[in-house]
């Protein structure tokens, strides 16, 4: 298969493009998704979360590359036998890319790692390490202006399955690219919002930075483990189905906000209880000052 | 042809030489799933293997 911009061979399928034309779309990608929500800037102070795992090395060597100014934070969860080869591939991936981490655990913050806790049958050990994860990165992200994470196209059209399917409209609302910016919240962003894992892997592959730790162990049972089979069989079926999923997501969420924002102006005025844009209604002020008029 | 599956760390030997999205389907694996790797290089799904090849399946999935 050759590549569509040039007369190489292909390496990819999805786009099909050479390596050279890949990485260019890689790069170009990023950018583009970083421009259209405008989700940083080269000013900015951006704390990446770093598992050690193709996601969060990809985006830092892509943000490093696009001249952004990136340090990491790890957060050790606490799982045998799979935690120690991704710090180790996470060592040896910021020594080549002279890049700086800080590591928090949740052993040392909380006393206890997912590996126990799961143990106490409270929670699903996705919930536990997703919470806290998000704790951690908020508590010690703070004096920076932004998190960037690793979250691709997939985990994003897994997410907004999951909430229509378990009716959370509440948080469905919420997801996007960017987060909104709140009093002690550091604003979240996904510069990765349109790669597809399989496209992030190949990147890794092709800048040859070793991720050696693949699935999670307790991620084999979750809901998303489930809906992330069922939408790489409809992928490889139909080219397509996680953007549309995105990009339909991202057109229900801004005609929402728009509607929200119109209702917004419209209250209940104090005196009578009718619709109105202000405290008093018009007819009420009418109706007033002509009552002061008269008596 | 040796095969390395990455995810369920499995090693095979098959008889095949055909299109890789057909060995895919011999083995049931869904192409979002996995890059295939011969000779440390990426094939894409319309390219033809041979059964002398030695050829790795990474996996597509990591973390949570």
């Amino acid at each position: 298969m050759q590549c569509t911009k040039c007369d190489k061979k292909a390496i990819s399928n999805d786009p099909v493009l050479c390596e050279d034309h890949f990485d260019e779309y890689i790069l170009q990608t990023t950018q583009e998704t970083i421009d259209r929500f405008s989700l940083c800037s080269k000013e900015k102070n951006i704390v990446v979360a770093v598992s050690g795992g193709k996601d969060s090395l990809a985006l830092v060597d892509v943000l490093l590359r696009l001249n952004f100014s990136v340090t990491g934070l790890y957060i050790d969860e606490g799982i045998i036998n799979y935690r120690e080869h991704s710090i180790e591939d996470l060592n040896n991936f910021a020594k080549q890319k002279n890049f700086s981490f800080v590591e928090k655990s949740f052993k040392e913050e909380f006393g206890f790692t997912l590996d126990q806790a799961i143990k106490t049958n409270k929670f699903h050990a996705c919930t536990i390490c997703g919470t806290l994860r998000r704790y951690l990165l908020n508590k010690y992200s703070r004096g920076s202006d932004l998190i960037a994470t690793g979250h691709n196209l997939d985990d994003e059209s897994q997410t907004i399955l999951m909430n229509i399917s378990r009716g959370n409209t509440d948080l469905f609302l919420r997801l996007g690219p960017k987060s909104t910016q709140e009093k002690n919240f550091t604003q979240k962003i996904k510069p990765f919002y349109f790669l597809t894992e399989k496209q992030i892997l190949t990147y890794t592959f092709l800048r040859k930075i070793v991720v050696s730790y693949g699935e999670c162990p307790y991620a084999f049972t979750s809901f998303r483990a489930n809906l992330r089979d069922e939408l790489n069989k409809k992928e490889s079926k139909q080219k397509g189905v996680k953007k549309n999923i995105v990009e339909t997501y991202l057109v229900i969420k801004e005609k929402t906000k728009q509607e929200k924002e119109a209702n917004k102006e419209i209250n209940s005025c104090a005196l009578c209880g009718e619709p109105s844009q202000d405290s008093n209604c018009k007819a009420c002020k009418i109706k007033q000052e002509i009552l002061n008029s008269i008596l | 042809m040796n095969i390395y599956i990455e995810r369920s760390k499995k090693s095979l030997s098959k008889e095949f030489s055909g299109k890789a999205i057909d060995l895919l389907k011999e083995l049931d694996i869904i192409s979002e799933d996995v890059l295939i790797i011969r000779n440390d290089s990426l094939v894409t799904e319309d390219e033809d293997l041979e059964n002398t090849d030695s050829i790795r399946l990474l996996s597509v999935i990591s973390g949570g």
